[in-house]
């Protein structure tokens, strides 16, 4: 139980290790209190609560943590490109379905997940809420698949293939986008600073750009396909290359989530660092040599007429 | 719904303000070393602080000056509630103690 508290930064060790050794002797600790410590490990090293000049700063660790979350995620996209389930692509086509509905791809969400219990953990809410939104993503894929195989069994394969491939391409195309843009707009909210703002808006506007580029691509080919909305659907999908939507949109989207985790976290950091300056104890404790007889009573002093 | 928000320095301490509420609590009555607050925490409020919860929480409210480390008694340091956390602790049970006064009045007549 004790190695556990190496997991604390050097600093807290100094200041908290005895105490918490002493604690540890005294009561009987089991698994629940060890996760409670690993926990406390994590949170010390997030939110050091005076500056630990021992270690690099919460802020570095936030940033690697979320640029090794966005790499993870990209290397295990570009695994999941490789290794597509054949049986699903023969059911529903080579589109966005058959990716998401790969083994890979749950383990992207799987990563997610991670990311979303990290940041409610280390208190940063917003990035949580974000990886939530990333994790459920293939939910709405889950769903045109139930819808699928109502429509097989009810006789009308053609139909239900056709609405849920278009479903997909919503889905999978405009999520991100839309969710992309909730997170930029909670982060100009969050920021209220020019260098935040300068930060955020060229990532906001980068989707716009890269999906205008891709209409205007996918017009030329759509006139050609017939003018429809099946024609439109399909010439965006050979727009976005090989393999469907689904695999240059995740490289591109893996880099995108991590700068903007990182920007995210940076903002946080930056407001919380300014929120607390000047109310930071110096290094080590404050241990003061005796009583203090004056403590003071304000709400009774408030109360005295 | 529009709440109104009074200021106190306890709400900014998100998942840890609940801990801080019960130490606080506990230290009203005197200063403790971390075993005796669990274990105080535990008989008054059915409530046991686990190790990292614990110094998170007392580490926060260090470093807001509403507790202060005593000298060490063999690697155990005692803590003591300072008069800033007296005021928040105090307002917060009388908030409390009114939502519950409200809330058996209206059981009661129901």
């Amino acid at each position: 139980m004790r190695r556990l508290l190496r997991l604390s930064p050097a600093g807290w060790r100094r200041r908290y290790g005895a105490e918490m050794e002493a604690l540890l002797h005294e009561s009987r600790p089991g698994p629940r209190e060890a996760l409670d410590l690993a926990r406390g490990a994590l949170d010390a090293h997030l939110h050091p609560q005076w500056p630990d000049r021992s270690g690099p700063a919460a802020w570095l660790i936030w940033l690697a943590l979320v640029v090794l979350a966005g790499c993870v995620n990209t290397w295990i996209v570009g695994a999941g490109y490789f290794v597509h389930l054949e049986s699903l692509d023969g059911i529903l086509g080579n589109g966005p379905v058959a990716s998401e509905l790969d083994p890979f791809a749950l383990l992207v969400s799987g990563a997610w997940a991670l990311g979303a219990i990290l940041g409610f953990l280390g208190g940063l809410r917003t990035a949580g809420w974000f990886c939530v939104l990333m994790a459920a993503r293939p939910i709405s894929v889950w769903l045109t698949t139930i819808a699928l195989t109502a429509a097989v069994l009810g006789g009308q394969p053609r139909t239900a293939a056709a609405v849920i491939s278009t479903m997909a391409v919503w889905a999978y195309v405009f999520g991100p986008l839309a969710g992309g843009y909730l997170v930029g707009f909670v982060a100009l909210r969050r920021a209220r600073t020019p260098l935040g703002t300068a930060l955020a808006v060229p990532l906001l506007a980068e989707p716009v750009v890269v999906w205008l580029i891709l209409s205007f691509a996918a017009i030329p080919t759509m006139l050609i396909a017939g003018g429809t909305w099946a024609g439109w659907e399909r010439s965006l999908l050979i727009a976005l290359g090989p393999g469907g939507a689904a695999t240059p949109f995740n490289y591109a989207a893996s880099v995108q989530i991590a700068l903007w985790a990182g920007l995210l976290t940076a903002i946080a950091m930056r407001r919380r660092r300014r929120r607390t300056r000047g109310q930071d104890p110096p290094a080590g404790a404050r241990v003061p040599a005796g009583p203090d007889p004056d403590a003071p009573e304000p709400l009774a002093a408030r109360r005295a007429p | 719904m529009q709440r109104n928000r009074r200021p106190s320095e306890l709400s900014e301490l998100g998942r840890f303000e609940e801990p801080a509420v019960l130490i606080l609590t506990s230290l009203v009555e005197g200063p403790r070393h971390g075993y005796a607050i669990v274990t105080d925490v535990e008989a008054v409020a059915g409530v046991r602080l686990g190790p990292g919860t614990l110094y998170a929480t007392l580490a926060r409210l260090e470093a807001r000056g509403l507790i202060e480390g005593l000298p060490a008694e063999d690697r155990r340091r005692p803590y003591r509630i300072t008069g800033a956390g007296r005021v928040l602790v105090r307002g917060r049970l009388e908030r409390m103690e009114a939502i519950a006064a409200t809330g058996l009045r209206r059981l009661a007549k129901v």
